[in-house]
């Protein structure tokens, strides 16, 4: 079972309390109606899966119940980093430099 | 007692005799024998049938990894237990144990039958004889197949144990309590870090309640232990474990550990539990589980009597028993050399060691003549013969890379060695890479991917001398990445008899269910990468030994061409634990496994994957992409080489050593009678030729394109997407 750093609560916390909430920084269109049906649809259903670092939303569902985002290695499995919804995202490389 | 128990040897309480019953036979053992030891000491080889042929086989380890002597277990109502391994289960005043896959009985089986008209079914025979008529199948077919298949019967009963779980969190875990492992402990204990110890055998100390010989410290190898084990019962931060076996390892450091509390006591205390499922959370984690012997090939190597060298060394040792009378010892390693001087020690008269090796020390050779062993360098076996005891051993010269004249030699037991392989299961679960090291022949840890030692044994470190140095290093530093001031104990060993370097061995085995034939059949029908192999068309890796013997590595290489640990690993499970281990107690639970127990839960994902680190592309209830799993689905990589080169290189393997025979259900390509099979007949056609025109030869049915890629299930984005 994954431990998973809530960066609201400041805590390791089993896997069990949170849930995965898709890719994150995906910003919505300033304005929808101008978009054509294809990069409405990009936008709606297209993402990346990556094979290694992964930029992602996750929820403390069972706990205080925030949304905040993880990077994670989708290879091994592991959490990078977490950080507050409305930070920037950070620097790949300082972060798989970091991770043994 | 009988003739088989030495008086005064081994650790077992010659004062406490147990009564206990095999196929309704009474037998008495004493206080510390497990089931195997016990009926060895009463003469008792013969203890199952193979899973396919119902060959007759005997105890062929002492440890963890016995893949034949396998025997239902009963204690009353609801407390019986099939496929217990004879080498573990410890006996108890009136243990009820019986023999499995035979009928009427062990020594006369019916389905024995099978072996003589193995010829007929090849591998996969099942899948394609049985098919007309339609209706016959349910009726006539499945019930009489699945009469006959499988060992040990599923109890029909509610099981009537409860079982217990319970969560740890622990700066540092040392998994095995061998030489390794207690000096990390004991490095790690020292600095105060709190430690648990954990070892699957019911005593810890693992190779040295073997080598009573060794002198630590300027003690003998059994009064160190006992110090060390007072010792680390003194500290109040160490808690040591045996009977617990380290069942996985998983994210973030974490272990799973099945705990047997109540199976070796003959009056269980009213509603204690059976078992406890242990959850360990550890900063850091030293794996000290050894080394396996890997054991020779040839003709009739699964013939009870048969026996791993270490093994006979261990019941001879540890339990005072010996194995045999006159036994005959062949090995490509120094330590038969030791198993078999042990055995003269002690009243054995060693008929012969043969050597596969040109050359050995010299030393070896001089002991070996004063004690009146023939020792015969250079040669090979390539069979042996005796119903359900050996009787005899072919042994041959080697003539130019060829077995040449046999000669027969009388003995009552074999034992084996064809060196050792580390044990490196629980650090493959962490996706740990193996790599192939090739001065001693053996995958060693590679690329690690969690906070983990791993010390002695397991980093092909062989001596004792080695272990306990490797294994303080290792507490020791586990103990400093988890902020601690730690310093390595040193210990002075003398009297070491395990080398340091292995010589070089060749050795080719083919396991658990697989003859060469088989390898040839299923690779004739388009299994050719070696994971379709292993898991879909062949039986290998099918049974409770599953991927502990060391196979893992030899048959890898031996299938799938240049010997290269890029990619191996081994098969996560190295010993078969009850599934219900720590089950919310549960009336389904033997026979119809809970599955949460024995997964700590990954979440979500663990409904669709496997245990430890879902290692299937499962994409989880919300798209959440987990580890790949590199075996079984992956596609052919360079190392996936197809039958050509496993096939020249298994001949080429041959040339030097016997052929394999030992697992359930076996069946040898070669030796005395072969098997038929066009595709490893070719294989030999074509190996024979000249290595410049064999690609010219390829036939199309060897020219396999690759396996086309399955639809991609939306895992990645499609094309139209970039």
């Amino acid at each position: 079972m994954l431990l998973i750093h809530c960066p609201y609560c400041e805590q390791d916390l089993p896997e069990l309390e949170f849930a995965y909430a898709g890719e994150a920084h995906i910003a919505r269109p300033a304005d929808p109606s101008k978009l054509t049906d294809e990069e409405w649809r990009d936008f709606l259903f297209i993402r990346t899966n990556p094979k290694g670092v992964h930029f992602e939303r996750w929820r403390h569902v069972n706990g205080c119940a925030r949304f905040f985002n993880a990077v994670r290695e989708t290879v091994g499995d592991k959490f990078l980093a977490t950080y507050r919804a409305d930070e920037p995202r950070p620097d790949i490389s300082s972060l798989t430099g970091d991770a043994k | 007692m009988t003739s088989y128990r030495l008086q005064g040897r081994g650790r077992v309480d010659h004062g406490k005799p147990v009564n206990f019953t095999f196929d309704g036979k009474t037998y008495q053992g004493l206080a510390g024998d497990t089931l195997a030891s016990a009926l060895l000491a009463n003469g008792v080889h013969l203890m199952g049938r193979s899973f396919k042929y119902h060959r007759p086989r005997g105890v062929v380890s002492a440890g963890s990894d016995e893949p034949n002597a396998l025997m239902g277990t009963r204690r009353g109502p609801g407390r019986f237990e099939p496929n217990t391994r004879a080498t573990i289960q410890e006996i108890r005043e009136g243990l009820e144990a019986a023999s499995q896959n035979r009928w009427p009985s062990l020594a006369f089986d019916m389905g024995a039958i099978n072996d003589n008209l193995g010829s007929l079914f090849s591998a996969g025979f099942y899948y394609k004889t049985f098919m007309w008529p339609r209706a016959f199948w349910d009726r006539v077919y499945e019930p009489v197949i699945r009469n006959a298949a499988g060992l040990g019967v599923s109890p029909t009963e509610p099981d009537a144990d409860s079982y217990a779980s319970r969560f740890a969190h622990v700066d540092v875990l040392v998994v095995g309590a061998g030489p390794a492992g207690l000096a990390a402990a004991l490095a790690a204990g020292r600095s105060g870090a709190s430690v648990m110890l954990v070892d699957e055998n019911a005593e810890v100390g693992g190779t040295l309640l073997s080598e009573p010989t060794v002198v630590i410290d300027g003690q003998p190898a059994w009064d160190w232990l006992a110090a060390t084990v007072a010792e680390l019962d003194g500290l109040a931060n160490v808690q040591v474990m045996p009977r617990t076996t380290a069942i996985g390892y998983y994210h973030q450091n974490l272990v799973g550990l099945a705990q047997r509390l109540t199976d070796h006591l003959a009056a269980p205390p009213e509603g204690a539990p059976r078992e406890r499922m242990w959850k360990v959370r550890a900063k850091e984690v030293v794996l000290a589980q050894g080394a396996l012997e890997k054991p020779l090939v040839f003709d009739g190597n699964d013939r009870p009597g048969v026996m791993l060298a270490s093994a006979a060394q261990t019941y001879l040792n540890r339990y005072g028993v010996k194995v045999g009378d006159r036994p005959a010892i062949v090995t490509a390693h120094d330590s038969a050399w030791h198993a078999a001087f042990d055995l003269a020690g002690a009243g054995a008269k060693p008929v012969v060691i043969v050597d596969m090796r040109a050359s050995v020390d010299p030393a070896l050779t001089d002991r070996a003549h004063a004690l009146g062993i023939e020792a015969l360098l250079g040669r090979t076996v390539t069979g042996t013969a005796g119903r359900l005891r050996v009787t005899s051993l072919r042994v041959n010269r080697m003539e130019g890379g060829k077995a040449g004249e046999p000669r027969d030699i009388g003995c009552d037991a074999v034992l084996m060695c064809g060196g050792w392989t580390p044990c490196l299961h629980l650090f493959s679960h962490t996706q740990g890479k193996l790599a192939w090291d090739e001065a001693l022949q053996v995958y060693l840890p590679g690329r690690k991917t969690e906070a983990v030692q791993i010390a002695g044994a397991g980093r092909g470190l062989w001596s004792i001398a080695a272990s306990l140095g490797d294994g303080a290093n290792a507490g020791a530093a586990a103990a400093r990445d988890v902020g601690l001031e730690a310093e390595a104990p040193a210990f002075g060993v003398a009297a070491d008899r395990k080398p340091d370097v292995l010589g070089r061995h060749v050795v080719l085995e083919v396991d658990e269910g697989l003859g060469l034939g088989r390898v040839a059949v299923g690779q004739e029908r388009r299994f050719t990468m070696k994971r379709y192999v292993k898991y879909c068309y062949t039986t290998l890796y099918s049974k409770c030994a599953s991927g502990s013997r060391p196979t893992a590595g030899i048959v890898t290489a031996s299938i799938h061409g240049p010997v290269s640990g890029a990619g191996s690993r081994m098969r996560h499970r190295q010993a078969p634990v009850r599934r219900q281990a720590g089950a919310v107690q549960s009336a389904s639970a033997r026979g119809c496994p809970a599955r949460s127990e024995v997964r700590p839960s990954v979440g979500r994902s663990s409904a669709c994957c496997r245990p430890s680190r879902s290692r299937s592309r499962c994409m989880g209830h919300h798209g959440r992409r987990l580890p790949p799993r590199t075996s079984f689905l992956n596609w052919p990589t360079e190392y996936d080489i197809g039958v050509m080169t496993s096939m020249s290189k298994i001949e080429s393997l041959r040339g030097e050593v016997g052929l394999c025979q030992r697992s359930t259900t076996w069946r040898s390509g070669l030796g005395s009678r072969p098997r038929p099979s066009a595709g490893f007949s070719t294989a030999m056609r074509r190996s024979a030729d000249p290595p410049g025109t064999r690609s010219s030869a390829r036939s199309p049915s060897w020219d396999m394109s690759p396996p086309r890629p399955p639809a991609p299930c939306g895992r990645t984005a499609p094309a139209w997407s970039a």
